[in-house]
């Protein structure tokens, strides 16, 4: 019932000339790759297919995927966008994965289909630096609204103040510290 | 300057003041009961069981700066409280503590003070609106929309007991009941009955009181007209609630349950009607003022008991139902008087069917009450001074 | 900081006409909600439109749990709802266990599964009590605040502190309870079924009480599975979902207990009275889940062996847990070879039921708005963690 493979299955029936993949097979949480521009179309059928009936989002998360190469510096991936959402009927649960590119992610936006998408798209915007495209209000939603930069990005690098207001303090440790 | 003059003076100047502390212990009290009720206790480290407390916050908000808000419009700002203040304190005139004791006989007695009940009105509106804060005017707006509303049930209740007294005289009001209860005018009739709620929900309304607070609401609107104010100006607000609240209990007490006669006649012989020996004067007074601080007992139990109203269902509360009851029953008043004499067999039958009524509400709520505790297994603490 | 220039600016939005007044219902409320906004453009007592403005308690968790080995975060956990610690960290301890493949004690779970309980009875009695605070009446807050002093006694025997518990540890629990305490529970709940008595009969069937609450802020069922609801909000809508039943973990599948829906006793189905008293039933349903736990509990080890350095295969896990609140769900991802989380997402219900103000708030009057706010039950710390 949750996250069985057998429905992801059948959704990658349901979206037949568009490619998906399923991966993690064996583990608790089975989840179905698509692409990006495929995203609607299968939000549209999650929706609306009576086989599914998935009216509830469970969670939209993003990760910001990195790698070490040999030399120890760090090479971004991209943002991967994780949608979990659940059936009205007996409350089973599927999980789609879109990856996507490093400069200007960008995707379409889900919240015409779902009202509670927009908050959560609104938190990975605001975090992540992902452009939900033709969204209803994307501002942030954490952060102020002036704040530059997207904190939970592997690369982020703080200013060194905002609005005139220093973000780092000085330790007063330092002052008595014995070397 | 007269005699005459200087003793008035001196009665307002003392009235003032018995209405200041009055209303500076009612604040401390409410606050025990409050407490007791919500299973704490109240203030108790300032005097005797916290007595004195009033004098501690009256020296605290004396100490404070006084702050006006920047852009709000000062002269208005400062006079605000004095107007609500005052609105209250000129209601004290012609009520009788007792008899003969109050400030001037008027014949306008219960007009007088339905009229000075609105200048509490202006003081409100000016507030909310020269405070320069949405919230505050969201509140003075809502304020007066309620206290204006609320006075046309009041004078209906309040006719009801004109046409029964046949009279505006606060003197002649208390005279035409009796002392014991079956006299009284809130047992005479239905309509008188029905009168005395209809007063006093809508004196509740008046006073700002809890169903009725939406104007001060916490929640919503952070105190309303209250919030830009700070200090002795806050005080001089509260001052006036809470003198409100012995306004009407006093006013209940007079006008349905016979305030201040005592029970000369049965004691001993008066030389002449209405002029009864000191001693009972002075038991009346007591008499009065134990019957008034019932009421306000009973107003802060119900604040500290029951939600607020929403202002809509407030006005629905006062136009869809209390003024067209309160006009069926003056016109039911006018038609009982005229088919029912005084003191014939019905209407003494009448009286002493309601008044058993009355008590026996009284004896169910109190066996209500047990059975309750005795569900709840609660302990019942006797001692209010722990 | 939003500004109204911001308001307007990004957000498509009608200019404003005569009658409308920009009221900030800011960030310092006397309802006990935590800081959130409330950005009000009112025609007179009508809210014709709303902007709420959250973000005021970010204290980014999530980036610092990057950082930090597993089982450093457990503390962390707690700090997302405050009133509900113990539910955060089970939910979080689940997730990490489900994805690790531990195993768990059989008393450690029955521990676990008490100290929840107690907890849920614990926050609703906040979100009731702040309900009717916010509707007007002081006095029922007041005594669900004291009836917290009891439970919070227990916890205190049972966890160690009243609040910010910290008590779930992967594969187990951090201590033991002494041995008077289940009497000790037992007193208690036989004291708690009179004190709901009480209550009920102090504010539930008061008319004016009912009065403010019926009809306000209709949610249908299917409008509260697109807001995302979850929890005690989503039954009281009418639809059924508890995560208890429906994913079970822990020893719920061996508990009786019912799932209390929202029938529309005093209005209609899924309005503010529903969440009320849906709230209200099930506490008494988590003492009966705590009279057959306290049956059923054995002797046995409450801690099994976790390694030292704790590192999760590579690959994301979803798990979700029932706290008071809603769904609280917990996205781990792990690469595999370092001994932090890659990123932890925590989806929390609180987030979810502040989707759905922009729609409700339309057309309500200003008392509702606060009472339809408070009949969803959010804190603050949960929505922006």
């Amino acid at each position: 019932m949750n996250f069985s493979i057998t429905l992801l299955e059948k959704l990658a029936q349901e979206m037949a000339p568009s490619t998906s993949e399923i991966i993690q097979r064996e583990s608790k949480m089975p989840i179905l790759k698509i692409d990006a521009k495929d995203l609607r179309k299968v939000m549209l059928i999650l929706r609306d297919n009576p086989v599914f009936e998935m009216k509830y989002i469970n969670n939209i998360s993003g990760v910001h995927l990195t790698a070490i190469k040999e030399d120890g510096t760090l090479d971004l991936k991209g943002v991967e966008v994780l949608y979990v959402l659940s059936s009205k009927l007996d409350f089973s649960t599927i999980a789609i994965r879109v990856d996507l590119p490093e400069v200007n992610p960008e995707i379409d936006t889900i919240d015409d289909l779902f009202v509670s998408a927009n908050w959560f798209e609104r938190e990975i915007y605001d975090l992540l630096g992902v452009n939900f495209i033709n969204s209803q209000d994307l501002r942030r939603i954490m952060l102020p609204d002036d704040w530059q930069g997207h904190p939970l990005r592997r690369d982020y690098k703080e200013n060194a103040s905002y609005n005139g207001m220093p973000t780092t303090r000085p330790n007063e440790l330092d002052a008595i510290r014995v070397e | 300057m007269t005699t005459e003059n200087i003793y008035m003076l001196v009665y307002g100047v003392i009235y003032l003041l018995l209405l200041a502390v009055t209303a500076g212990i009612l604040t401390v009290v409410e606050r025990r009961i409050a407490g007791r009720m919500q299973s704490r206790i109240g203030p108790n480290r300032v005097g005797p069981q916290g007595a004195i407390q009033f004098v501690a916050d009256v020296i605290k908000a004396l100490q404070k700066e006084d702050i006006i808000p920047t852009d709000a419009y000062g002269f208005l700002f400062k006079i605000a409280p004095y107007l609500v203040f005052m609105g209250v304190f000129l209601t004290l005139v012609p009520i009788p503590f007792g008899a003969y004791v109050l400030m001037e006989d008027l014949d306008l007695g219960i007009y007088y003070v339905l009229a000075m009940s609105s200048y509490v009105v202006i003081g409100l509106m000016i507030g909310g609106w020269a405070s320069n804060n949405k919230w505050s005017l969201l509140g003075g707006m809502r304020s007066a929309a309620q206290k204006i509303s609320y006075e046309i049930p009041a004078a209906l209740a309040v006719f009801i007991v004109v046409a029964m007294a046949g009279s505006m005289n606060f003197q002649k009001i208390v005279l035409a009941q009796g002392a014991s209860p079956v006299d009284w005018f809130v047992f005479r009739n239905p309509f008188t009955f029905i009168a005395f709620n209809i007063f006093f929900i809508a004196a509740l309304a008046e006073g700002n009181r809890v169903p009725f607070d939406i104007p001060e609401a916490e929640s919503e609107l952070v105190s309303g007209y209250n919030t830009e104010y700070s200090g002795m100006r806050f005080l001089f607000f509260f001052l006036a609630e809470w003198g409100n609240l012995v306004v009407i209990g006093a006013l209940v007490t007079c006008l349905f349950f016979g305030g201040g006669t005592f029970w000369y006649e049965w004691v001993v012989s008066i030389p002449a009607p209405g002029r009864e020996p000191l001693q009972f004067e002075v038991l009346g007074f007591f008499w009065f003022l134990f019957k008034t601080f019932f009421f306000v007992f009973v107003i802060i139990w119900i604040r500290w008991t029951l939600p607020r109203l929403r202002i809509d269902q407030l006005m629905d509360v006062c136009w869809k139902y209390m003024v067209p009851i309160g006009l069926f029953s003056s016109l039911g008043i006018v038609i009982w008087m005229y088919v029912i004499p005084e003191n014939s067999g019905i209407d003494r039958v009448v009286r002493i069917v309601m008044t058993s009524l009355g008590a026996l509400s009284v004896v169910y709520f109190h066996y209500r009450v047990y059975r309750n505790m005795k569900v709840t297994k609660a302990v019942f603490y006797a001692n209010p001074f722990v | 900081m939003i500004t109204e220039k911001d308001v307007q600016s990004r957000v498509e939005i009608t200019p404003l006409n005569g009658n409308e007044i920009l009221v900030n219902m800011g960030p310092h409320h006397p309802s006990t909600h935590g800081v959130i906004r409330f950005i009000l453009y009112l025609d007179g007592e009508i809210c014709v439109r709303a902007v709420p403005d959250v973000g005021y308690l970010h204290r980014s968790i999530e980036k610092i749990a990057e950082g930090m080995p597993y089982s450093f975060f457990m503390p962390y956990t707690d700090r997302v709802d405050y009133v509900a610690a113990v539910n955060c960290n089970l939910g979080y301890a689940l997730a990490v266990e489900q994805a690790a493949g531990l195993e768990v004690p059989e008393r450690a779970t029955w521990l676990r599964m008490l100290g929840s309980e107690l907890n849920r009875i614990n926050s609703h009695l906040i979100g009731v009590g702040a309900l009717a605070m916010d509707v007007g009446a002081t006095t029922p807050f007041v005594h669900a605040i004291r009836e917290r002093e009891y439970i919070m006694d227990l916890l205190e025997i049972q966890t160690g502190t009243r609040m910010n518990n910290n008590y779930v540890r992967f594969s187990g629990v951090c201590q033991d309870v002494p041995q008077d305490f289940f009497s000790k529970t037992e007193k208690f709940l036989n004291h708690f079924d009179l004190f709901l008595g009480e209550f009920d009969r102090l504010i539930s069937t008061n008319k004016i009480f009912v009065e403010r609450l019926k009809n306000v802020g209709i949610v249908t069922g299917d409008q509260a599975l697109s807001y995302s609801f979850s929890g005690p909000n989503l039954r009281a809508s009418g639809i059924g979902h508890d995560l208890r039943r429906l994913d079970p973990y822990c020893f719920y599948p061996d508990m009786d207990f019912d799932i209390p829906q929202g029938v529309g006793i005093k209005g209609t189905v899924g309005d503010s009275y529903d969440r009320y008293i849906v709230r209200i039933e099930e506490m008494v349903e988590s003492v009966k889940i705590i009279r057959q736990i306290l049956s059923k509990i054995k002797e046995g080890p409450i801690q099994s062996k976790v390694p030292k350095k704790l590192v999760l295969p590579e690959g994301e896990t979803y798990h979700r847990t029932e706290a008071p609140r809603g769904e609280l769900g917990f996205h781990i991802v792990s690469d595999g070879k370092s001994t932090s989380p890659y990123r932890i997402k925590i989806r929390t219900g609180s987030f979810a039921s502040m989707t759905s103000l922009a729609e409700v708030f339309k057309g309500m009057m200003v008392a509702d708005v606060v009472a339809y706010f408070a009949s969803l039950d959010v804190v603050a710390p949960e929505v922006d963690r």
